[in-house]
């Protein structure tokens, strides 16, 4: 299978107050179409990877290629063009822009992008809330939505541009079981229908036995990465 | 440029969601604006008052025998050898007549030049005016009465009488207001006057004018050449000064060269002769810039305030933008562009008011006997403030904005997410 996103002996220090190692060579590749969770205790690191892999950390040593692509060493604007691009984004407190609408907040992201007219993305858009689920939310301000259709907006606005990878920090860890199982369904299917690969930092055991791989994180390391049956 | 839609609509939808804030901010620089107009067009407006009443009152150009000690004496000229010191102590000038010769041919070759828009002669006599047991000292100037109108606009300065009255009337005189006032007479009255010969002559007032200068108003008076070169028993020839207005103000200094080459007189152009008031509109126009700058950037400071709180207000949506793909530059024009908005509102806003402020000045009554023809507050509605304010609007909301918009610009996404 081929890979798309490939991290070679990550090492990231924190300096203040004291320096700290809290990466520890970390390497490690995610497959095309894969569905991966990162699990381990507060404070594992687990985070902090994972805004390393996508590419808003650069302070880090060690190297890092989605795509093939090196990104390690990139500029930070040309870094936010690639994630324009390349990567979604579910946040565990979903983010959205209050002020915007349901739909402007999925459109966003395709509008600067600017590859398709307004007219064809606000179509897209629409699809992608009707695949969320929340179609008849979409002119609503993102204010007036519930948590879990906040999350669901969340996740139509990472899908907005095809990305190649979508990064989850907790996407369910805000939601109550039966959201967090209709989320889990959505990122499941993204996977292995469309083929784009899915890295989630997760506390939720029953949702990462559910990923296709596990990746256990103790104290900077990785203390093992499994594939689930 | 791709993104600079998007950019616009969060601009937009940013400014609208904060609507009070956008009014406070924008208001800042309405009333900075505003205040500006209303105040330059005002101050302006009674520097260009003064500037006219000034050149109401003195021509473009004044010739005249200027009365000077010759630099070069005679025993100078004569003694010239290296071994010889020449001291003429305390030189006199010679007595020399003080009228300009060939006044009169002069003036027809003045008026004959395209650049002159009129030219008067004058006679000046020194009298002493009569009044009770008193003397006032002052001076009675002999015009031609029409073209010095067409100059100086004399019938409008006239409060009483009329201009034709004293061409009519033989000896007949137009008296400066403050000095008709100090000497109790009206039109038609008698005064005497004392000449410098020593020879009492009445005259006639035939119309009293104000021209707003005490200094003239309470000495002088007007009577037509004949009548003054009769005072003094000289020739229909006699003239001492002549005065000229040009077509173009701004000739005068040239011209006046020109003029004293020429003729061999002095010839004094206006600025010459009002430096003083000149100064004093400098001094003015100084004042008024160095307030409305003080004004403007006060209301810069308004829109730094409120763009800096918006920026921390909008951390996290920052956050989210430079995560799904926004760089540094598209996050800086955001906040810019809502800075400049704010300017662009609040200076459009600002020009009306000040348009507003301006006839609410001009439309308060405001007369004064010294100034006759003056009705309400002066006012100048000169396009140029309007420009100056609403480029001075944008230049102060957009370094206002720059700082705030770096720092946006510069946010670290990470940390805020991670909270």
């Amino acid at each position: 299978m081929p890979h798309v996103l490939h991290a070679e002996h990550i090492n990231k220090y924190y300096h203040d107050p004291v320096t700290f190692q809290v990466l520890n060579d970390i390497s490690l590749t995610i497959n095309k179409g894969e569905f991966v969770s990162i699990v381990g205790k507060s404070g594992c690191g687990k985070s902090t990877l994972l805004y390393i892999l996508s590419t808003m950390d650069t302070d880090y040593k060690g190297k890092l290629e989605i795509n093939g692509e090196l990104i390690t060493g990139q500029q930070q604007n040309y870094l936010a063009h690639f994630r324009n691009q390349h990567i979604g984004f579910i946040f565990q407190f979903h983010f959205l822009l209050q002020e915007f609408t349901v739909l402007q907040n999925v459109m966003i992201p395709a509008l600067k992008l600017g590859v398709h007219t307004p007219r064809e993305i606000e179509q897209r858009a629409m699809e992608k809330l009707t695949l969320m689920g929340i179609a008849d939310q979409a002119n609503k301000p993102a204010k007036n939505l519930s948590g879990g259709q906040q999350q669901r907006a969340a996740i139509a606005r990472a899908l907005i541009n095809n990305p190649t990878i979508i990064i989850g920090d907790e996407p369910t860890g805000n939601l109550d079981s039966e959201n967090s199982i209709i989320v889990f369904d959505i990122l499941h299917e993204l996977t292995h229908t469309h083929g784009q690969s899915i890295i989630i930092v997760t506390h939720d055991s029953e949702f990462a036995n559910r990923t296709d791989r596990i990746i256990e994180m103790h104290d900077g390391h990785i203390v093992s990465s499994h594939s689930t049956e | 440029m791709k993104s600079l839609g998007v950019i616009a609509q969060i601009v937009k939808t940013h400014l609208l969601s904060r609507k009070r804030q956008t009014v406070v901010a924008s208001l800042g620089v309405t009333f900075g604006i505003g205040l500006y107009i209303a105040m330059a067009g005002f101050m302006n407006g009674s520097n260009k008052l003064t500037e006219d009443l000034m050149l109401s009152g003195t021509p473009h150009i004044h010739i005249y025998n200027d009365v000077r000690v010759d630099t070069q004496q005679v025993a100078q000229r004569v003694f010239t050898g290296k071994e010889q010191l020449v001291v003429v102590h305390n030189p006199k000038p010679q007595d020399k007549p003080k009228n300009i010769k060939d006044g009169m041919q002069i003036l027809s070759f003045i008026k004959n030049d395209k650049r002159v828009y009129g030219a008067s002669p004058r006679v000046t006599s020194q009298v002493l005016y009569n009044y009770g047991v008193s003397e006032l000292p002052g001076t009675i100037l002999g015009v031609d009465l029409l073209e010095e109108n067409k100059l100086f606009a004399l019938r409008d300065k006239i409060t009483e009488g009329t201009l034709e009255k004293v061409l009519a009337t033989d000896n007949g005189i137009m008296m400066g207001g403050g000095l008709a006032d100090k000497m109790n007479v009206h039109v038609n009255d008698h005064v005497t006057v004392t000449l410098t010969s020593g020879t009492k002559i009445t005259l006639t007032v035939c119309a009293i004018f104000r021209l707003g200068f005490a200094f003239v108003d309470n000495v002088q008076s007007y009577a037509t050449v004949n009548t003054v070169q009769k005072l003094l028993h000289k020739d229909k020839l006699y003239i001492t000064d002549i005065n000229i207005k040009l077509n173009n103000l701004n000739d005068a200094k040239e011209y006046s060269k020109e003029l004293q080459a020429q003729f061999g007189y002095t010839a004094d152009d206006w600025e010459t002769t009002n430096a003083s008031v000149l100064v004093g509109i400098v001094l003015r126009n100084i004042i008024t810039y160095t307030v409305s700058v003080a004004m403007l950037i006060v209301a810069g400071f308004g829109i730094y305030n409120i763009m800096t709180m918006m920026m921390y207000e909008k951390m996290k949506d920052i956050a989210i933008l430079k995560a799904i793909g926004f760089d540094a530059y598209d996050i800086r024009r955001i906040f810019l562009g809502e800075a400049l908005a704010l300017g662009v509102i609040g200076g459009c806003v600002g020009l009306l008011m000040g348009l507003l402020l301006s006839l609410l000045l001009y439309s308060i009554p405001y007369k004064n006997e010294y100034l006759p023809g003056m009705e309400h507050l002066p006012m100048d509605f000169s396009m140029w403030y309007y420009i100056v304010g609403i480029v001075f609007a944008l230049a102060s909301s957009a370094t206002a904005g720059w700082f705030p918009a770096r720092k946006a610009a510069h946010v670290d996404p990470v940390i805020i997410i991670r909270g």
